[in-house]
């Protein structure tokens, strides 16, 4: 009963929003003479756009490339950061050496490096994987390097009391102390993710749902191309929710602790 | 300035060392960070030497470099940077405009954060720069465009840390505030745009860095004028080391903006940086 008090309390706007939108863009549509009206259609042929699309498996195909895309640069970001930023925390002289440069690293507007990786290695699948995993790194990086440094200088004396080896305090203590930090990064990364994979299909590309968005832009088709962008939208959404999930299953032990 | 901050906790227990190690000492930490530099450039040099990756995708550090200083000589480049900024920092204030009252209001009224909670996960998770074909076909390549685009990128890091803020309200300060009848401009101006504001300058300062990002995408994207296109021109002549130094220089603009904004929020809120050292100390 309070869950279901809860759903529609955060249910009824959206809900009235998505009707106001489908009734107001079919007055419009059909009230209005303006030739531009095209590029803004009425919700109904968005609906009726997603329905043909979804049913050819076009869709399908071109949102599986760009999840392939993003999960595989995230995943490169991941390994590369945690280690590398593992490496880094652990020392302070490296901390302490290289905090410009990382700095420097992270506020750089990373997608203005796609169309140099693109231009560079073609509009394959690959290169955008490295645009992702470049942009991506940082956050995971610097959240790494701070997650380690936090960790309470005791517990550091208690590994060195209880003479753990070099891996098992990096397996048992260092990474676990430092998860929730590193999760922050990934989500971070995450955001960073899908608007690289946008960017990198709209600049250069055969597939994905950022090229499908762009193509059918080209052809000037407004229910298409509504389409595409809002099924970006809930990609990036979903995605953001299942990570939340992920998060929440990882670091159980940690809310656990806080409470 | 470090990444280390002192540690109280093991202040006391470490006994100081007459010799410090030569990264804590300024001169040897100032050596020690050039040296790395140099060793950085010295490892893309040999990278180009040895062709390891493409003159497209790396192009020699020199090039790189004489391209970053000579840019400055040229009329147009400083244009362009004019062009970025401004349409960065115009979507920048209109975000602030409309975000922050509106985060105040929500922050104020559960209910209507709970409605609206959907709606802001969706915003919040939405790669933006996704809109900019149909903003394309609605309102063709033009700055304001741009504007709008960027606008929309960087509402969200001011709408929702200004409603984290301003639900983070002491209720004592409300109810105080409530009892002593101030009117409802008071209440917002000068109770709880004060409490939330360290929270909106966080999100400021994220939406700043952010403007610059997505004004550089939309520009290589939609050629719209500015950094962006100027350096997607270069990279189509086939420039790459100029590509590079617009690079390089968006990134110093991305710097310099988070600085600008961090003294602002510096100035701004000096109380609370006095309030938290006054609870660290006590």
């Amino acid at each position: 009963m309070k869950t279901l008090k809860a759903g529609i309390e955060q249910a009824w706007l959206p809900i009235i929003l998505v009707l106001v939108w489908w009734i107001a863009s079919e007055w419009w549509w059909h009230s209005t003479t303006d030739p531009k009206k095209v590029f803004l259609p009425p919700l109904s042929q968005i609906w009726g756009a997603f329905v043909t699309e979804a049913a050819s498996g076009n869709l399908a195909a071109n949102t599986f490339a760009s999840l392939r895309n993003i999960l595989l640069g995230l995943l490169v970001a991941v390994v590369v950061g945690v280690a590398v930023g593992t490496a880094v925390g652990s020392s302070r002289a490296a901390r302490m050496l290289l905090n410009p440069y990382l700095q420097f690293a992270r506020s750089v507007p990373q997608v203005a490096l796609v169309p140099i990786i693109i231009g560079a290695f073609g509009l394959t699948w690959l290169p955008k994987i490295w645009a992702i995993a470049i942009a991506c790194v940082w956050p995971i990086l610097l959240n790494t390097v701070d997650g380690i440094r936090a960790i309470d200088p005791a517990v550091q004396d208690m590994t060195k009391a209880y003479q753990f080896t070099r891996p098992l305090k990096l397996v048992r203590v260092t990474l676990p102390a430092a998860l929730p930090q590193i999760m922050a990064g990934i989500r971070v990364s995450l955001g960073i993710a899908v608007v690289v994979m946008v960017v990198s299909e709209i600049y250069g590309s055969t597939e994905g749902i950022g090229y499908f968005i762009n193509y059918e832009k080209g052809l000037y088709r407004g229910p298409e191309t509504w389409m595409a962008t809002l099924v970006v939208g809930l990609i990036g959404y979903l995605l953001s929710l299942a990570f939340l999930l992920v998060e929440k299953t990882t670091l159980r032990w940690y809310h656990e602790s806080a409470q | 300035m470090l990444i280390d901050s002192a540690r109280p906790a093991t202040k006391a227990v470490r006994v100081p060392t007459p010799e410090t190690p030569w990264y804590r000492t300024r001169a040897g930490l100032l050596l020690g960070r050039v040296a790395v530099g140099v060793f950085l450039v010295l490892l893309w040099w040999l990278a180009d030497a040895l062709d390891v990756l493409p003159d497209t995708l790396l192009p020699s550090p020199l090039s790189v470099a004489n391209a970053f200083v000579t840019l400055t000589t040229e009329p147009d480049f400083w244009f362009a940077m004019l062009q970025t900024v401004s349409n960065a920092l115009i979507a920048l204030a209109l975000a602030l405009v409309v975000g922050i009252p509106i985060g105040l209001v929500l922050g104020l009224l559960p209910k209507a954060e709970r409605a609206t909670r959907f709606l802001l996960d969706l915003g919040r998770s939405f790669p933006v720069i996704a809109l900019l074909p149909v903003m394309i076909l609605l309102l063709g390549v033009s700055s304001q465009m741009e504007i709008l685009v960027i606008f929309l990128a960087v509402l969200w890091p001011v709408l929702l840390q200004t409603i984290y803020g301003s639900r983070r309200l002491d209720p004592v300060v409300r109810d105080t505030a409530r009892v002593y009848r101030f009117t409802l401009p008071i209440r917002f101006l000068k109770v709880l745009l004060p409490a939330a504001s360290p929270f909106i300058m966080t999100g400021i300062r994220v939406a700043g860095s952010l403007s610059i990002l997505v004004a550089m995408a939309v520009e290589l994207l939609a050629w719209t004028p500015g950094l962006g296109s100027d350096m997607g021109r270069a990279l189509v002549d086939e420039r790459p080391e100029i590509a590079l130094g617009y690079f390089f220089w968006a990134g110093v603009l991305g710097i310099a903006l988070n600085a600008l904004l961090q003294f602002l929020e510096d100035k701004i809120l000096v109380w609370n940086a006095r309030a938290d050292q006054g609870a660290t100390n006590a």
